[in-house]
């Protein structure tokens, strides 16, 4: 059984169809990559599943247990964490602080135990000045609470939403051995990215989506040399 | 260990000049710090709120009803005096609930001006409803609780202030804290870390108007009478604002700071000008929100976390 | 978007329909209705484009309103200046003080949130009251001129004039602005920052010019409202309060950056309050119908976005 799945998933902003029935199945510890040009609905398929917007049809299946009209926080509860784009710290808080609010919640910890979690969530992400305000912090400190936050939730499936943007070379292959390690530990990952070495790198599988339908299904280095694909890059292009 | 030591001295000390202040203050000193600690009280119950992102104008709302609810049970009923206060709060307590469901999921100004409008709608209902109310012309108690006895009426303020306090200090050392400065920070990311918004705001929403409702029928039960004028009074709204802002909001020891200084910096101004001295509280309402948006207390606590990480480096 | 045209000439029918009951029924009350109706939008119609354009709900809107009111009883009590007069000057005085008010406060913070923009303009609406307080007491003031106080009579009731102004202002008003923001290049930037105020900046609207004059008109507005005001209403602190929620209902109703919306809903308001008052025993509840409107508007949006 898959752990996650959707059937014929819509979702129409007026008369823009974001996503148009989607089918997708997701195995567990799979690393899935999905790909396409700008607004091909990459993000909103993905808050379609995290929970933060609700579909105009279909289904989500998540463990075999239908989701979709459930609310975002049950979702994450359940085991569903993303991270955003563009990264949202809490601008209150410092890094440990923002990356114990998923543990808390979403994984249900006491306030104790949630600054361990916390605590360990920061060694694995090699995240240092983790005790400082968010003003303080770097990009890549960011991108670090960005995970840190989805991943101090205990989660079975993480979603992580272009998180090389805006890193530099050496960064990039320090999260990609951080996604790597990820997926040892036992999380199935969906990868949403632009930068296709990254991709080839990481996924199993990818998914390419274009005008919200998906165009094509398989390994990379052979998704890549799909015409429909090629096609549609290249319209993105000109 | 030391600090601990400490401060357990100095909350036993305070609490106990605050408990046994009738018995060595003047009646004059024990009305105004009646006055500080009514406000103080409405003034940690918006901040409790404000923590959730939500600025709330239901306080002279609450109030009102809280007051009216207490003199009708009493006068209308013959309920007793004491468990008017506690038929006051349940009251309001159910209509919060049932506005909670309508109302929390409006955000920015439509929430703020939604509860300045039920302000509004609370205060034109009771002064339509002459027979029960008294309408316009007000109502007026004929057997004050405790009949009349200042110290209880001050202890019952005390409690009542006390326990705002301590549920606020409460809210800010448990995960209530980290739930509603998450839904303030960034609502999107609250959802999806697990918070469950709706149920947070609407706790927060239930507690401070039942708080607020609380003030209102203790104000009446003390002073013995209730006029929509005086019950819906924005006064009710705008000071404990103030007092907020001045100590600095987001926290409950800014509140109490604000209160006190805005208490007293009020009562003196009402000596020396009788007329127009509430012009006072909008000018540093102003000024704080332009100059010193952090407030007393919560400037002086970031001036101190700097200097305490520029020593640590 | 197919269903709109349908679906606002529904409204309009059923608008038309109840007109004409109401004509039969209560035709003073359809008068007055439209009269104060007419005040409404006028009073409105700044709060609007305040709201509209800049962003910022100003709490302290009628209270301007009620300051105006006795800077006009003071120009006709010392300088002898008539009311309908003394609207010019008002608006001058006015749109100087908009400038003065944003250029110390409101420039400030623009940037600062909607919590600490409502709370500021909340200050400057309790520093008016209060001033106003200070300076002129509770008393409640009134002048009065002879032609304020005209009537017309058929049939077997009789209805003031005068207050056909309220209404004829109002258009003019909403003529006047629609105009502005058509026609005049500062105009059309006021329009695009606020449809965009982010894209307005990046093709090099200068905001902060564009926010000045329409605050600044805004407030000059009001001193109109005031002038026309001034014969037919007593003066006090708190005479201009009411105006702030009533004006926020109407635009609410009419929805941001529709000014005709303003006008048609301001007399429909104004026409139900008056059928209202003219039940007796229940006039009272008439100050609920604005709030009631209100929230029913507010909460209807609030539902309507969070289904979809």
């Amino acid at each position: 059984m898959p752990i996650l799945e959707t059937k014929h998933l819509t979702k129409r902003f007026g008369g823009l169809v974001a996503v148009d029935d989607v089918n997708l199945k997701i195995e567990e510890r799979e690393i899935l990559g999905i790909i396409g040009p700008n607004g091909a609905g990459k993000t909103t398929l993905v808050s379609l599943i995290s929970g933060l917007i609700y579909p105009t049809q279909g289904e989500i299946a998540f463990n075999g247990k239908n989701v979709e009209k459930l609310p975002e926080f049950e979702r994450s509860r359940m085991g569903l964490a993303r991270t955003f784009q563009l990264v949202r710290p809490l601008q209150q808080f410092t890094g440990l602080e923002n990356i114990m609010v998923g543990a808390l919640f979403a994984a249900g910890e006491s306030l104790k135990k949630a600054r361990e979690s916390a605590n360990e969530v920061c060694d694995l992400l090699e995240f240092e000045r983790r005790n400082l305000h968010i003003d303080k912090l770097t990009v890549l400190d960011l991108k670090k609470i960005e995970i840190g936050r989805a991943l101090a939730s205990r989660p079975k499936i993480l979603f992580l939403d272009e998180v090389m943007a805006g890193l530099n070379s050496d960064e990039t292959w320090q999260m990609i051995s951080l996604i790597k390690k990820l997926r040892n530990s036992g999380i199935t990952i969906v990868i949403i990215e632009h930068i296709m070495g990254v991709i080839k790198e990481l996924t199993d599988r990818v998914v390419v989506l274009d005008s919200g339908k998906v165009i094509a299904e398989g390994v990379y280095t052979e998704v890549s040399k799909d015409p429909k694909v090629i096609s549609a890059y290249l319209g993105e292009e000109e | 260990m030391k600090n601990r030591t400490g401060l357990i001295i100095a909350v036993v000390g305070v609490l106990s000049v605050m408990i046994s202040l009738p018995y060595y203050s003047g009646a004059y000193f024990l009305s105004v710090t009646m006055t500080i600690l009514l406000n103080m009280t409405l003034a940690v119950s918006w901040d409790m709120m404000l923590r959730t992102g939500q600025l709330s104008f239901g306080i002279a709302g609450f109030f009102g009803i809280g007051s009216y609810v207490s003199i009708v049970a009493v006068s209308n009923f013959g309920v007793n005096n004491v468990v008017s206060i506690f038929l006051a709060a349940a009251f309001v307590a159910v209509i919060a609930l049932a506005l909670a469901f309508a109302i929390l999921k409006l955000r920015g100004i439509y929430f703020a001006i939604t509860t300045l409008a039920l302000t509004m709608v609370f205060s034109v209902t009771i002064r339509n409803m002459p027979t029960l109310t008294g309408g316009s012309g007000g109502k007026v108690l004929y057997n004050t609780i405790f009949n009349g006895d200042t110290t209880k009426i001050y202890w019952l303020i005390l409690t009542m202030a006390l326990f705002t306090i301590l549920l606020s200090i409460v809210f800010e050392k448990t995960r209530v804290h980290y739930a509603i400065s998450s839904i303030r920070n960034d609502e999107v990311v609250a959802k999806s870390s697990g918070i469950n918004v709706f149920k947070y705001l609407t706790v927060l929403f239930v507690i401070t108007a039942m708080i607020q409702g609380v003030a209102g029928a203790i104000y009446t039960q003390q002073y013995g009478f209730a006029y929509p004028e005086t019950a819906f009074s924005l006064d009710f709204l705008m000071l404990p604002m103030a007092m907020a802002l001045v100590g600095g909001i987001y926290s409950t020891w800014g509140s109490v700071i604000g209160s006190v200084v805005l208490g007293l910096v009020a009562e003196y101004l009402r000596l020396v000008m009788p007329h127009g001295s509430k012009i006072i509280y909008g000018i540093i309402v102003i000024l704080i929100i332009l100059f010193l948006p952090k407030g007393i207390y919560g400037t002086l606590e970031s001036k101190l976390r700097t200097t305490r990480n520029g020593a640590r480096k | 978007m197919n269903a709109k045209p349908f679906h606002l000439n529904r409204t309009l029918l059923i608008l038309i329909i109840l007109l004409v009951v109401i004509a039969i029924w209560k035709p003073v009350a359809l008068i007055y209705g439209f009269q104060r109706g007419g005040l409404y939008a006028l009073i409105a119609l700044p709060l609007a484009l305040i709201l509209g354009i800049i962003g910022i709900l100003n709490l302290g809107h009628g209270d301007f309103l009620t300051l105006a009111m006795y800077i006009g009883y003071l120009l006709f009590e010392n300088l002898k200046i008539d009311p309908l007069l003394s609207m010019v000057p008002l608006f001058f005085i006015f749109l100087a003080l908009g400038m003065g008010i944003y250029m110390i406060t409101i420039k400030y913070v623009l940037k600062s949130g909607e919590l600490n923009q409502l709370i500021l303009t909340f200050g400057i609406s309790m520093v008016i009251i209060q001033m106003a307080e200070l300076i002129w007491t509770t008393r409640p003031r009134n002048l009065y001129v002879s032609y304020a106080s005209s009537s017309v009579s058929f049939l077997d009731f009789s209805v003031g004039t005068y207050e056909f102004l309220y209404p004829a202002l109002a258009i003019g008003v909403l003529i006047a602005l629609r105009l502005f923001l058509k026609k005049t290049k500062l105009g059309q930037a006021a329009t695009a920052v606020g449809q965009n105020p982010r894209g307005a900046e990046i093709v090099g609207i200068d905001t902060n010019r564009v926010y000045f004059t329409v605050f600044s008109i805004s407030i000059g507005i009001l001193g109109i409202a005031a002038g026309v005001m001034l014969p037919r209403t007593s003066i006090f602190p708190l005479t201009g309060s009411p105006y702030t929620l009533k004006s926020f209902a109407l635009v609410a109703m009419a929805g941001l950056g529709d000014l005709n919306g303003i006008l048609i809903g301001g007399i429909t308001l104004g026409i139900a309050e008056a059928v209202i008052q003219s039940i007796p025993g229940y006039g009272g509840w008439s100050d609920l119908v604005f709030f009631g409107v209100l929230l029913a508007v507010i909460l209807t949006r609030a539902y309507r976005r969070s289904e979809s």
